[in-house]
């Protein structure tokens, strides 16, 4: 069954651009990861998605209904979190939280008492009083006490310590287990690559890539920066291994996809003072993958 | 579900509710307060009135001296328009928060990914304003009514002249004509203001005709002020005055005058003594003989010779009319929700959030501004239906006090359309600062 429907979706702001042309579709028990660079339109399609704006052309729909008309009755079934959280400041989250689950008609309180236990909220302060990762968890909170058939997360990771972090993509696995959909937007790849099933790419407005996440899956990408003491050799790293490949005097940077031991046997012959290995930029790498198809 | 975000409104508005609240309740026992200080001022003021041209003007306006010191009108010239600003800049900025500020902070999302209607929310937020304004009406009118409660006896005292009121007087009098003697000074000043009350009757309905100028009347009336006795000489003096009277022949104009003239000179010899003469002129106009009467001694002589009871004599001579006052202060409400929510519609039907607190104290003031240059020139007057706050009748003191229909029905509209515009726009338009 298909949980969202996107079809043609666009959204100008006056004359400035929101969205050029979205199409994408998720079905039940899916994880969706909605990726794209800033600018690119994801919170504007989320905002869509959530009827807080009207598109200027296209349908969204969510559980086969159409989100403006119905969306009273849509919303029961989502949890929504905001990539930035901003609620009342001068109220305490104990109060926030109850107000929400009286909007949500959520009746038992034990699952939201179990949530606030689990990622350790003081309810007592103001909301104002909060860390901004504190604020995110009164945000995820808010949006799963009502257990949605649906969950909307605007960069749920972001500005989360690894710990909270860890607890929440484990939460959203096992709610996942239990027949939640998530629709989420990130900029990391590991979360991406630890939690999707599909994925969506979006690039100025216009969808990029909507499918299955096997291609990227296999492939253990690492940004790599190399600093020697001697000039860097050209021809030393050529090899389709490796992408995006610069080389200036003693530095070297470059995307690498192969084995490590491969890297580190041609490496042999060079002094090197620095050696710095990390995950790149989930919309860096897609957006180095889709360049071309960016240029059509 | 509309009341539970109605009350969470309150809650995270509590402080600027609370202040927007007290300021004009303080700011209105104050200047109830200083009536003390005004009321003996006011008083000695009134001497300014003595003089006869403006004794005249301010009969044109059917007011007297007092009127200037009365508590409710105080009350009206201190209050009103200043309570209403107030009340309109505290309630407009209460749109600000609770409608464009919102959208500028992004705590919309709170409400908006919640299973409600954006109808509801709407609902619930101007309920918020309404509220407000309800309640700050009612700890304004309580403020104003234990202040003049306690500081009326201030006051001049005033006879109301309901019809209920004049019967009754009129029958105790018809009952107990020699009584007239004990409780009222029967002297030459009281004599003129009742002549003088007459000849305003007379010519109330002549000047009305298109074929009379008013400055005929009003030449005559003035002569009367300047010196009563002469009255008469002067209508024979100027050919002009025969209009009044409508009489073409100059012959019986004269008779009759001379006839008028022996009649009330007669009058006013046996005014302190006869009081078969006086009894008829207490019941054409028993006003001015009740408006004698000041001070609390002068009304209960009034009430033993009469055989008036206490209950009646309160009914009769008070300080303030609670009546009036009620109607003030639903008035005033009425005035204020008008202006709110037509701003609260400014607030919503300008796109994203864009109206702050600034633009609709502008507002508010823009609408001052328009009343005061409405009141102040003739050429401006058509302003004033623009200005709402013109809608309020400060004549607090008359009998037959009411707000004119048809401002109701303006008021009416405006809040209706204004609730219509923004439950439409609020429901159609993007949220997004």
């Amino acid at each position: 069954m298909s949980v969202i429907t996107i079809e043609n979706l666009k959204k100008y702001y006056g004359k400035n651009r929101g969205i050029e042309d979205i199409t994408l579709s998720v079905n039940e028990g899916d994880i969706y990861g909605f990726i794209g660079p800033n600018g690119a339109g994801k919170s504007t399609t989320i905002r869509l998605l959530m009827n807080f704006i009207y598109p200027t052309s296209g349908s969204v729909k969510v559980f086969d209904k159409d989100v403006s008309p119905k969306g009273e009755i849509i919303r029961a079934d989502i949890g929504y979190l905001p990539a930035e959280v901003y609620y009342y400041e001068s109220v305490k989250v104990k109060d926030l939280l109850h107000y929400s689950a009286k909007l949500k008609n959520v009746k038992d309180l034990k699952w939201m008492n179990h949530l606030i236990e689990l990622f350790e909220l003081d309810i007592n302060r103001k909301f104002g009083q909060l860390s901004y990762g504190n604020k995110k968890k009164v945000g995820i909170i808010q949006a799963m006490m009502h257990h949605p058939k649906l969950l909307v997360l605007d960069e749920p990771t972001n500005g989360l310590d690894p710990l909270v972090q860890k607890t929440l993509l484990e939460l959203l696995r096992e709610e996942n287990k239990n027949g939640t959909t998530i629709f989420f937007s990130s900029h990391t790849l590991s979360v991406v690559q630890k939690m999707c099933t599909k994925i969506g790419i979006i690039k100025e407005g216009k969808m990029l890539e909507n499918g299955a996440f096997d291609g990227i899956k296999s492939k253990k990408l690492k940004k790599i920066s190399i600093e020697s003491a001697d000039m860097i050799p050209k021809g030393i790293f050529d090899s389709s291994e490796f992408e995006n490949l610069m080389i200036d005097k003693q530095s070297a940077s470059f995307y690498y996809n192969g084995d490590i031991n491969d890297l580190f046997k041609r490496c042999e012959n060079l002094p090197i003072n620095d050696f710095n290995m990390h995950e790149p930029e989930l919309e860096e790498v897609f957006m180095h993958f889709y360049e071309k198809e960016d240029v059509k | 579900m509309i009341l539970d975000i109605t009350l969470m409104e309150i809650k995270r508005l509590r402080k600027n509710l609370i202040i927007a609240i007290l300021a004009p309740a303080f700011y209105s026992m104050l200047i109830m307060v200083f009536y003390i200080a005004f009321a003996d001022a006011l008083v000695d003021m009134v001497g300014i009135f003595d003089n006869a041209s403006l004794q005249g003007l301010l009969k044109a306006f059917s007011m007297d001296s007092n009127t200037f010191s009365y508590i409710l009108n105080y009350y009206v010239a201190y209050n009103g328009v200043y309570m209403l600003i107030m009340g309109i800049i505290f309630a407009s900025m209460l749109s600000v928060r609770l409608f464009s500020k919102e959208l500028r902070d992004g705590t919309y999302e709170f409400i908006y990914s919640n299973p409600i209607s954006r109808l509801k929310v709407f609902v619930s937020k101007a309920a918020v304003i309404v509220i407000y304004l309800l309640v700050l009406n009612v700890v304004v009118f309580l403020v104003g009514l234990i202040s003049i409660e306690a500081l009326k006896t201030k006051s001049p005292i005033f006879p109301w002249l309901s019809e209920e009121n004049i019967e009754m007087v009129v029958e105790k009098v018809d009952g107990n004509p020699e009584g007239l003697k004990e409780a009222f000074t029967l002297d030459e000043s009281l004599f003129y203001d009742v002549m003088y009350s007459g000849l305003n009757d007379q010519f109330a309905d002549v000047s009305l005709e298109d074929s009379v100028d008013e400055e005929v009347v009003s030449d005559l009336l003035t002569v009367f002020l300047m010196d009563p006795d002469n009255i008469f000489d002067e209508l024979l003096s100027d050919s002009k005055y025969m209009i009044l009277f409508n009489i073409k022949d100059e012959e019986m104009f004269r008779t009759l005058i001379e006839s008028q003239k022996e009649n009330y000179f007669y009058t006013k010899d046996h005014f302190g003594s006869d009081m078969t003469i006086v009894a008829p002129m207490f019941r054409s106009a028993p006003d001015v003989f009740l408006k004698q009467l000041k001070t609390t001694d002068q009304i209960d002589r009034f009430g033993e010779v009469f055989g008036v009871d206490n209950k009646s004599l309160d009914n009769l001579y008070m300080y303030y009319s609670f009546t009036n006052y009620l109607k003030l202060s639903i008035t005033t409400f009425w005035v204020m929700l008008s202006i709110a929510l037509f701003i609260m519609m400014i607030t919503i039907i300008v796109p994203n959030g864009k109206v702050t607190s600034g633009v609709v104290t502008g507002i508010a003031m823009l609408i001052y501004i328009i009343n005061m240059t409405g009141s102040i020139t003739e050429e401006a007057k058509f302003l004033l239906y623009f200005s709402p706050l013109s809608y309020i009748n400060m004549d607090v003191m008359a009998i037959k006090y009411q707000t004119e229909l048809w401002s109701m029905v303006v008021m009416f509209l405006i809040i209706v359309i204004s609730l219509i515009v923004s439950a439409v726009s609020f429901e159609k338009s993007d949220l997004i600062a």
